[in-house]
Protein backbone atom coordinates (compact mmCIF):
# COMPACT_ATOMS: atom_id res chain seq x y z
CA UNK A 1 0.00 0.00 0.00
CA UNK A 2 2.21 2.14 0.81
CA UNK A 3 4.78 1.30 -1.76
CA UNK A 4 1.82 1.94 -4.71
CA UNK A 5 1.20 5.58 -3.10
CA UNK A 6 4.84 6.62 -3.83
CA UNK A 7 4.07 4.77 -7.21
CA UNK A 8 1.04 7.24 -7.82
CA UNK A 9 3.20 10.40 -6.53
CA UNK A 10 5.36 9.40 -10.07
CA UNK A 11 2.22 9.11 -11.69
CA UNK A 12 0.41 12.56 -10.14
CA UNK A 13 3.36 14.29 -10.59
CA UNK A 14 3.32 14.02 -14.29
CA UNK A 15 -0.31 14.64 -14.53
CA UNK A 16 -0.36 18.24 -12.43
CA UNK A 17 2.70 19.14 -14.84
CA UNK A 18 0.69 17.93 -17.96
CA UNK A 19 -2.49 19.72 -16.71
CA UNK A 20 -0.39 22.63 -15.60
CA UNK A 21 1.06 22.93 -18.71
CA UNK A 22 -1.89 22.24 -21.19
CA UNK A 23 -3.94 25.27 -19.29
CA UNK A 24 -0.79 27.26 -19.53
CA UNK A 25 -0.93 26.86 -23.27
CA UNK A 26 -5.01 27.34 -23.88
CA UNK A 27 -4.70 30.70 -21.97
CA UNK A 28 -1.36 31.86 -19.84
CA UNK A 29 1.47 30.04 -18.00
CA UNK A 30 0.95 33.03 -15.89
CA UNK A 31 -2.68 32.37 -15.21
CA UNK A 32 -1.84 28.55 -14.53
CA UNK A 33 0.71 29.40 -12.44
CA UNK A 34 -1.86 31.55 -10.29
CA UNK A 35 -5.15 29.43 -10.18
CA UNK A 36 -2.78 26.47 -8.91
CA UNK A 37 -1.44 28.58 -5.85
CA UNK A 38 -4.73 30.37 -4.71
CA UNK A 39 -6.75 27.28 -4.95
CA UNK A 40 -4.15 25.64 -3.16
CA UNK A 41 -4.09 28.22 -0.58
CA UNK A 42 -7.64 28.20 -0.65
CA UNK A 43 -7.87 24.59 0.09
CA UNK A 44 -5.31 24.44 2.63
CA UNK A 45 -6.94 27.53 4.70
CA UNK A 46 -9.99 25.01 4.81
CA UNK A 47 -8.09 22.07 5.96
CA UNK A 48 -6.30 24.55 8.77
CA UNK A 49 -9.57 25.50 9.53
CA UNK A 50 -10.95 21.93 9.88
CA UNK A 51 -7.80 21.00 12.08
CA UNK A 52 -8.32 23.81 14.85
CA UNK A 53 -4.50 24.80 13.46
CA UNK A 54 -3.54 28.49 13.42
CA UNK A 55 -1.69 29.85 10.22
CA UNK A 56 1.97 30.09 10.67
CA UNK A 57 3.69 32.81 12.67
CA UNK A 58 5.34 35.28 9.86
CA UNK A 59 7.48 37.23 12.79
CA UNK A 60 9.38 33.77 13.92
CA UNK A 61 9.80 32.57 10.19
CA UNK A 62 13.15 32.94 8.48
CA UNK A 63 13.10 34.16 5.43
CA UNK A 64 14.27 31.12 3.61
CA UNK A 65 11.31 29.16 4.54
CA UNK A 66 9.45 31.74 1.80
CA UNK A 67 11.98 30.11 -0.84
CA UNK A 68 9.56 26.81 -1.64
CA UNK A 69 6.45 29.32 -2.07
CA UNK A 70 8.87 30.68 -4.81
CA UNK A 71 9.89 27.78 -6.45
CA UNK A 72 6.50 25.84 -6.79
CA UNK A 73 5.97 29.04 -8.59
CA UNK A 74 9.04 27.98 -11.04
CA UNK A 75 8.17 24.72 -11.19
CA UNK A 76 4.75 24.96 -12.65
CA UNK A 77 6.04 28.07 -15.15
CA UNK A 78 9.13 25.87 -15.84
CA UNK A 79 6.95 22.66 -16.82
CA UNK A 80 4.43 24.80 -18.54
CA UNK A 81 7.57 26.25 -21.10
CA UNK A 82 8.98 23.22 -21.64
CA UNK A 83 6.62 20.08 -21.84
CA UNK A 84 5.57 20.83 -25.09
CA UNK A 85 8.57 21.76 -26.65
CA UNK A 86 10.95 18.91 -24.87
CA UNK A 87 7.90 16.37 -23.71
CA UNK A 88 7.26 14.65 -20.59
CA UNK A 89 10.19 12.30 -20.62
CA UNK A 90 13.01 14.51 -20.97
CA UNK A 91 11.64 16.69 -18.37
CA UNK A 92 11.81 14.08 -16.55
CA UNK A 93 15.18 13.10 -16.98
CA UNK A 94 16.70 16.61 -17.17
CA UNK A 95 14.87 17.18 -13.69
CA UNK A 96 16.51 14.47 -12.49
CA UNK A 97 20.21 15.52 -13.60
CA UNK A 98 19.66 18.86 -11.81
CA UNK A 99 18.46 16.25 -8.61
CA UNK A 100 21.42 14.23 -8.69
CA UNK A 101 23.97 17.46 -8.85
CA UNK A 102 21.86 19.37 -5.88
CA UNK A 103 21.01 16.40 -3.63
CA UNK A 104 25.08 15.51 -3.90
CA UNK A 105 26.21 19.26 -3.68
CA UNK A 106 23.99 19.33 -0.43
CA UNK A 107 25.21 16.12 0.92
CA UNK A 108 29.29 17.02 -0.07
CA UNK A 109 28.90 19.90 1.66
CA UNK A 110 26.59 20.27 4.13
CA UNK A 111 24.40 22.59 2.93
CA UNK A 112 20.98 23.79 4.08
CA UNK A 113 21.60 22.94 7.51
CA UNK A 114 22.10 19.09 6.32
CA UNK A 115 25.06 16.54 7.74
CA UNK A 116 28.19 16.48 5.62
CA UNK A 117 28.73 13.12 3.86
CA UNK A 118 31.49 13.47 1.22
CA UNK A 119 30.50 12.23 -2.21
CA UNK A 120 31.36 8.54 -2.68
CA UNK A 121 33.40 7.45 -5.41
CA UNK A 122 31.67 4.10 -5.73
CA UNK A 123 29.01 6.22 -6.81
CA UNK A 124 29.94 7.46 -9.76
CA UNK A 125 29.36 3.77 -11.47
CA UNK A 126 25.67 4.70 -10.77
CA UNK A 127 25.80 8.45 -11.83
CA UNK A 128 27.80 7.03 -15.06
CA UNK A 129 24.95 4.65 -15.73
CA UNK A 130 22.11 7.53 -15.10
CA UNK A 131 24.05 9.39 -17.52
CA UNK A 132 24.03 6.47 -20.38
CA UNK A 133 19.93 6.40 -19.99
CA UNK A 134 20.01 10.00 -20.53
CA UNK A 135 22.36 9.65 -23.79
CA UNK A 136 20.02 6.87 -25.32
CA UNK A 137 16.97 9.15 -24.75
CA UNK A 138 18.28 11.26 -27.09
CA UNK A 139 18.96 8.48 -29.40
CA UNK B 1 19.11 24.09 -25.53
CA UNK B 2 17.27 26.58 -22.63
CA UNK B 3 14.82 24.54 -22.10
CA UNK B 4 16.58 21.35 -21.29
CA UNK B 5 18.77 24.13 -18.65
CA UNK B 6 15.32 25.39 -17.25
CA UNK B 7 14.25 21.27 -17.09
CA UNK B 8 17.59 20.96 -14.60
CA UNK B 9 17.24 23.60 -12.77
CA UNK B 10 13.40 22.54 -12.41
CA UNK B 11 15.46 19.42 -10.90
CA UNK B 12 17.59 21.98 -8.54
CA UNK B 13 14.24 23.46 -6.82
CA UNK B 14 12.84 19.96 -6.66
CA UNK B 15 15.26 19.24 -4.49
CA UNK B 16 16.02 21.93 -2.11
CA UNK B 17 12.22 22.45 -1.93
CA UNK B 18 11.62 19.52 0.46
CA UNK B 19 14.92 20.08 2.32
CA UNK B 20 13.44 23.40 4.06
CA UNK B 21 10.20 22.30 4.17
CA UNK B 22 11.23 19.41 6.57
CA UNK B 23 12.87 21.73 8.37
CA UNK B 24 9.72 23.90 8.88
CA UNK B 25 7.80 20.88 9.20
CA UNK B 26 9.32 19.71 12.56
CA UNK B 27 9.05 23.00 13.75
CA UNK B 28 5.44 23.95 12.88
CA UNK B 29 3.32 21.24 11.02
CA UNK B 30 2.74 19.92 7.01
CA UNK B 31 -0.32 21.87 7.08
CA UNK B 32 1.17 25.37 8.42
CA UNK B 33 3.99 24.47 5.74
CA UNK B 34 2.06 23.63 2.57
CA UNK B 35 -0.22 26.43 3.16
CA UNK B 36 3.00 28.71 3.66
CA UNK B 37 3.59 27.65 0.33
CA UNK B 38 0.58 28.68 -0.94
CA UNK B 39 0.58 31.78 0.45
CA UNK B 40 3.97 33.12 -1.32
CA UNK B 41 2.82 31.14 -4.46
CA UNK B 42 -0.79 32.80 -4.69
CA UNK B 43 0.79 36.31 -4.19
CA UNK B 44 4.00 35.81 -6.24
CA UNK B 45 2.21 34.04 -8.77
CA UNK B 46 -0.69 36.56 -8.84
CA UNK B 47 1.63 39.73 -9.27
CA UNK B 48 3.47 37.97 -12.44
CA UNK B 49 0.58 37.49 -13.54
CA UNK B 50 -0.59 40.78 -13.72
CA UNK B 51 2.46 42.23 -14.71
CA UNK B 52 3.26 40.12 -17.78
CA UNK B 53 0.12 38.44 -18.43
CA UNK B 54 -2.30 41.47 -18.47
CA UNK B 55 -2.86 41.71 -22.22
CA UNK B 56 -4.67 38.47 -21.97
CA UNK B 57 -7.40 39.21 -19.76
CA UNK B 58 -10.47 39.91 -21.15
CA UNK B 59 -10.04 37.86 -24.73
CA UNK B 60 -11.81 35.39 -22.70
CA UNK B 61 -8.98 33.27 -22.53
CA UNK B 62 -11.09 31.35 -19.69
CA UNK B 63 -13.82 29.63 -21.53
CA UNK B 64 -10.78 27.87 -23.91
CA UNK B 65 -9.63 25.73 -20.92
CA UNK B 66 -11.54 22.72 -20.53
CA UNK B 67 -12.84 22.00 -16.96
CA UNK B 68 -10.93 19.19 -16.32
CA UNK B 69 -7.71 20.84 -16.63
CA UNK B 70 -8.58 22.78 -13.39
CA UNK B 71 -8.27 19.93 -11.20
CA UNK B 72 -5.00 19.78 -11.24
CA UNK B 73 -4.69 21.65 -8.02
CA UNK B 74 -6.59 17.98 -6.60
CA UNK B 75 -4.09 16.30 -8.01
CA UNK B 76 -1.73 18.81 -6.58
CA UNK B 77 -3.15 18.40 -2.60
CA UNK B 78 -3.58 15.02 -3.04
CA UNK B 79 -0.13 14.62 -4.12
CA UNK B 80 1.52 16.55 -0.93
CA UNK B 81 -0.26 14.33 0.92
CA UNK B 82 0.69 11.58 -0.61
CA UNK B 83 4.25 12.37 0.07
CA UNK B 84 3.79 13.10 3.44
CA UNK B 85 2.49 9.52 3.82
CA UNK B 86 4.95 7.74 2.49
CA UNK B 87 8.58 9.80 3.00
CA UNK B 88 8.40 8.34 6.33
CA UNK B 89 7.14 5.24 5.84
CA UNK B 90 9.57 3.52 2.64
CA UNK B 91 13.27 2.79 3.15
CA UNK B 92 15.04 5.99 1.36
CA UNK B 93 16.15 4.43 -1.54
CA UNK B 94 12.78 3.37 -3.03
CA UNK B 95 12.01 7.47 -2.49
CA UNK B 96 13.41 8.39 -6.04
CA UNK B 97 13.20 5.24 -7.68
CA UNK B 98 9.15 4.35 -6.94
CA UNK B 99 7.93 7.34 -7.96
CA UNK B 100 10.46 7.73 -10.83
CA UNK B 101 8.96 4.50 -12.48
CA UNK B 102 5.40 6.04 -12.23
CA UNK B 103 6.99 9.03 -13.35
CA UNK B 104 8.38 7.23 -16.34
CA UNK B 105 5.47 5.15 -17.89
CA UNK B 106 2.85 8.21 -17.34
CA UNK B 107 6.03 10.57 -18.91
CA UNK B 108 6.05 7.69 -22.09
CA UNK B 109 2.21 7.53 -22.40
CA UNK B 110 1.64 11.28 -21.82
CA UNK B 111 4.21 11.88 -24.78
CA UNK B 112 2.41 8.86 -26.42
CA UNK B 113 -0.50 10.72 -26.23
CA UNK B 114 1.27 14.66 -27.42
CA UNK B 115 3.39 13.20 -29.85
CA UNK B 116 1.58 10.70 -30.77
CA UNK B 117 3.88 8.13 -31.00
CA UNK B 118 5.47 5.49 -28.93
CA UNK B 119 9.22 6.09 -27.63
CA UNK B 120 11.35 2.89 -27.30
CA UNK B 121 14.36 4.40 -26.95
CA UNK B 122 13.14 6.85 -24.06
CA UNK B 123 11.82 4.08 -22.80
CA UNK B 124 14.67 1.81 -22.61
CA UNK B 125 16.92 5.17 -21.52
CA UNK B 126 14.98 5.01 -18.44
CA UNK B 127 15.39 1.70 -18.19
CA UNK B 128 19.35 2.23 -17.55
CA UNK B 129 18.62 5.52 -15.73
CA UNK B 130 16.63 3.34 -13.53
CA UNK B 131 19.10 0.59 -12.56
CA UNK B 132 21.72 3.71 -12.03
CA UNK B 133 19.50 4.65 -9.54
CA UNK B 134 19.30 1.11 -7.96
CA UNK B 135 23.06 0.71 -8.02
CA UNK B 136 23.76 4.06 -6.06
CA UNK B 137 20.67 3.33 -3.47
CA UNK B 138 22.26 0.21 -2.54
CA UNK B 139 25.59 1.95 -2.10
CA UNK B 140 24.04 4.29 -0.16
CA UNK B 141 22.48 1.61 1.76
CA UNK B 142 25.23 -0.26 2.88
CA UNK B 143 27.21 2.71 3.61
CA UNK B 144 24.42 3.58 6.32
CA UNK B 145 24.43 0.20 7.64
CA UNK B 146 28.29 0.39 7.93
CA UNK B 147 28.24 3.91 9.48
CA UNK B 148 25.40 2.32 11.91
CA UNK B 149 27.72 0.15 12.99
CA UNK B 150 30.66 2.07 13.84
CA UNK B 151 28.50 4.37 15.75
CA UNK B 152 27.36 1.68 17.91
CA UNK B 153 30.43 0.42 18.32
CA UNK B 154 31.56 3.66 19.34
CA UNK B 155 28.68 3.90 21.86
CA UNK B 156 30.19 1.16 23.90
Amino acid sequence: MVKFSAFLAGILIIFVNYFNSVMGQESSVFFAASYYHVSGFVIFTIILFLRKESFIDFKKLQLRYYLPGLFSVFTILIASFTMPVIGATMLMAFNLIGQTITSNLIDHFGLLGMPKRPLEKKKLIGYSIILLGIIIMFL
Amino acid sequence: MIYYILALFMGVIVVITPVLNGQLTLRTSTYKTAHLSFIVGGLSATAIFLIFGNSIIGTGFLSNTQPLYYSSIFFGVFLILLMNYYSSRIPAFLIVIIPFVGQTITGVLVDYYLIDKFSLTKLIGAGVILVGLYINAQIEKRDRKKRLIKENQGDN
